[in-house]
């Protein structure tokens, strides 16, 4: 009922769905004797520098290294690049995805980091810390609210190479923990 | 654009050149399009300097027209001083 | 059909101006007076479409909302569509929502991209979709001012796109509260942007295309039609477009909005659009020394380097998408830059009358 004062009107909102995050999982091993995934992104140079340092230490730790390159969304390429993502989820015992320092790219990196998750493997996705609420709400939205995330600093991309090789060796230990890799 | 807004505008000037043996007539107006094209007949003028000169014209005309007409239109005149090409 | 009406009801203050504080306050509102979502109003809606309120549109990104019709109604109401244009809203919502149009990237990223909605068929004059004189902005037609509007209410009340939180938008730009234009297509002499799309001529269809913004270009000093081609290409691969940043340039279209004049000069020397697009990419390239030396470096990992030393826009013709709209004042085109990894989709619009 209204009055000649009020009016009732309908709300043009609605809720996102509620959902339980996904399972997320941990390795809870050594890395000697695992296939560790991670994936780069053509768009990101100090992204593709800090993976190869940690598949450096990855190798050195008894590990081998699994690396694809994405760089596309949409279209064949990006179509491509979603499928390279899947198969290589299934090859993988766990993996590292990134980099997440602009929207779009975080977005498609927590996408890339699910599959991992929808393939029951350990995941984790790397991003800038500029970004990281971002890849939280990502992951809420797509239903994997559990997902593991990394915050490097904000921006990598205007860092001289040493500086990016001491943040490698310094958020190493970090992915590893967050990854469930005992020592 | 209205049609018979266009042809009313084009009278104007048809009912000054026709003092002179001239006659405007409308080829076009298409409101879809915005053209307007018009024609200068002067088969029945005896003295070609007392009609006014095709840039003149083409002016007046494209004046009287956006006095009736809302929002833009393209003017074609075809006078055969400028045999026949359009401006 | 008998609808039922089931998003959250509320009584407001039967007054324009509270309505408007209200709309900010909620944050539901995009700043600019809106009109009451009233069941009457939201039911005449519903009347212009075959759906029922409850039928599912889909989800819309960032937070993944489901776009009911109903909702989608509510917010074309408050953006003072008239039941008419609500189908062509419907009609942009599932253009948005073909994963090629990457909505999930879209409206997270930094950039200012956002749907811009071209029109084509023959309602565009019926609902005052502008595509003549100041199209994209200031002739002031309702359909162009509402439909690009309510879409941009879907994208923040359903899909929960927000400018800081949601969206990490850097700039957002003008086009974010709406845009939505259509095509002269009797001026055009090449055919129709939907008929090359695949569409009929009797069809009302909207194409949503991922623009980052209007990039103006003018000139007055030239006669030839190739030679005002060849600037407006060279002005298109502008060296900072999105389309240098990504991985080849396969993705992604720019629109270039030819006015009308133009449009009949153009068609003089290519009177196929196709031969006019090959001209365009053929010159939509920079020389790499445009680009300082780290960037050449990128480029060239990129394999985006001819053996010739050009970087080209886009990999095909096709990629640059020749419009006609404008006033006849000539003298000048617009560009609609691609966000890059984003293609654009069309949708025809359905009222359920076959």
């Amino acid at each position: 009922m209204t009055n000649a004062s009020t009016i009732a009107i309908r709300l043009p909102t609605t809720r996102p769905p509620e959902t339980d995050g996904a399972p997320a999982f941990t390795l809870d091993a050594p890395v000697a004797g695992k296939v560790v995934g991670l994936r780069t992104d053509l768009a990101w140079r100090s992204w593709r520098l800090i993976a190869s340092k940690w598949a450096e230490n990855l190798h050195v730790a008894g590990a081998t290294t699994l690396e694809i390159e994405t760089g596309a969304q949409v279209g064949k390429e990006g179509h491509d690049d979603r499928e390279t993502v899947n198969e290589w989820s299934e090859k993988v015992d766990f993996g590292i995805v990134g980099l997440g320092t602009c929207g779009s790219c975080t977005s498609f990196s927590v996408y890339d980091a699910v599959t991992l998750e929808e393939h029951k493997k350990p995941s984790l996705v790397v991003v800038c810390s500029e970004f990281e609420t971002h890849a939280r709400n990502m992951a809420r939205f797509i239903g994997h609210s559990n997902l593991k995330v990394l915050v490097l600093p904000y921006p990598l991309e205007a860092r001289p190479e040493d500086e990016l090789l001491q943040i490698a060796e310094e958020y190493y230990p970090q992915a590893l923990e967050l990854l469930g890799v005992q020592a | 654009m209205n049609v018979d807004d266009v042809e009313a505008a084009v009278e104007e000037m048809g009912a000054l050149l026709r003092l002179d043996g001239a006659e405007l007539t409308v080829l076009e107006a298409n409101p879809k399009t915005a053209r307007i094209e018009v024609a200068l007949d002067m088969t029945g003028v005896e003295c070609e300097d007392c009609v006014m000169p095709p840039e003149m014209l083409e002016q007046m005309i494209s004046d009287a027209v956006a006095r009736r007409v809302r929002g833009e239109f393209e003017l074609v005149l075809r006078d055969p001083r400028r045999g026949g090409v359009p401006s | 059909m008998t609808q039922v009406l089931t998003s959250e009801q509320v009584e407001v203050a039967a007054d324009g101006a509270a309505l408007y504080e209200l709309s900010l306050e909620g944050r539901w509102g995009d700043g600019v007076p809106i009109l009451a979502a009233t069941d009457e109003r939201i039911l005449a809606m519903l009347a212009a479409t075959p759906y029922a309120a409850d039928h599912v549109i889909g989800a819309l990104p960032p937070q993944y909302g489901v776009a009911t019709v109903e909702l989608a109604a509510v917010n074309a109401v408050m953006a003072g569509c008239e039941p008419a244009a609500f189908p062509f809203l419907l009609a942009a919502i599932e253009a948005i929502l073909t994963p090629e149009w990457n909505a999930f990237g879209l409206t997270t990223t930094t950039s200012s991209v956002f749907p811009m909605l071209i029109v084509n068929g023959p309602s565009r004059d019926d609902l005052q979709i502008d595509y003549r004189a100041g199209c994209m902005g200031g002739a002031g037609g309702r359909g162009s001012m509402t439909i690009g509007r309510a879409l941009a209410l879907c994208l923040r009340n359903i899909g929960g796109q927000r400018a800081g939180e949601t969206s990490r938008c850097v700039f957002g730009q003008p086009a974010r509260l709406g845009m939505c234009f259509g095509e002269w297509e009797e001026r055009s002499p090449w055919p129709s942007l939907a008929r090359r799309r695949g569409f009929r001529a009797e069809q009302d269809v909207v194409t949503a295309h991922g623009g980052k913004g209007t990039f103006p270009m003018a000139d007055i000093n030239n006669d030839d039609p190739r030679d005002l081609l060849h600037l407006i290409a060279k002005s298109l691969a502008f060296p900072l477009s999105n389309m240098f940043l990504g991985g080849t340039g396969e993705n992604g279209e720019v629109v270039l909005a030819i006015n009308p004049i133009w449009a009949d000069r153009f068609a003089a020397a290519f009177p196929a659009v196709e031969s006019l697009q090959e001209y365009l990419w053929e010159h939509a390239w920079q020389p790499i020394d445009v680009w300082p030396a780290g960037n050449q470096e990128i480029l060239r990992s990129k394999s985006r380097v001819d053996d010739d030393g050009r970087v080209s826009l886009v990999r095909r013709p096709d990629q640059i998408v020749p419009i006609v709209c404008g006033g006849l004042g000539s003298l000048h085109a617009i560009a609609l830059p691609s966000f890059g990894e984003s293609q654009m989709q069309s949708a025809a619009v359905d009222r359920g009358t076959g």
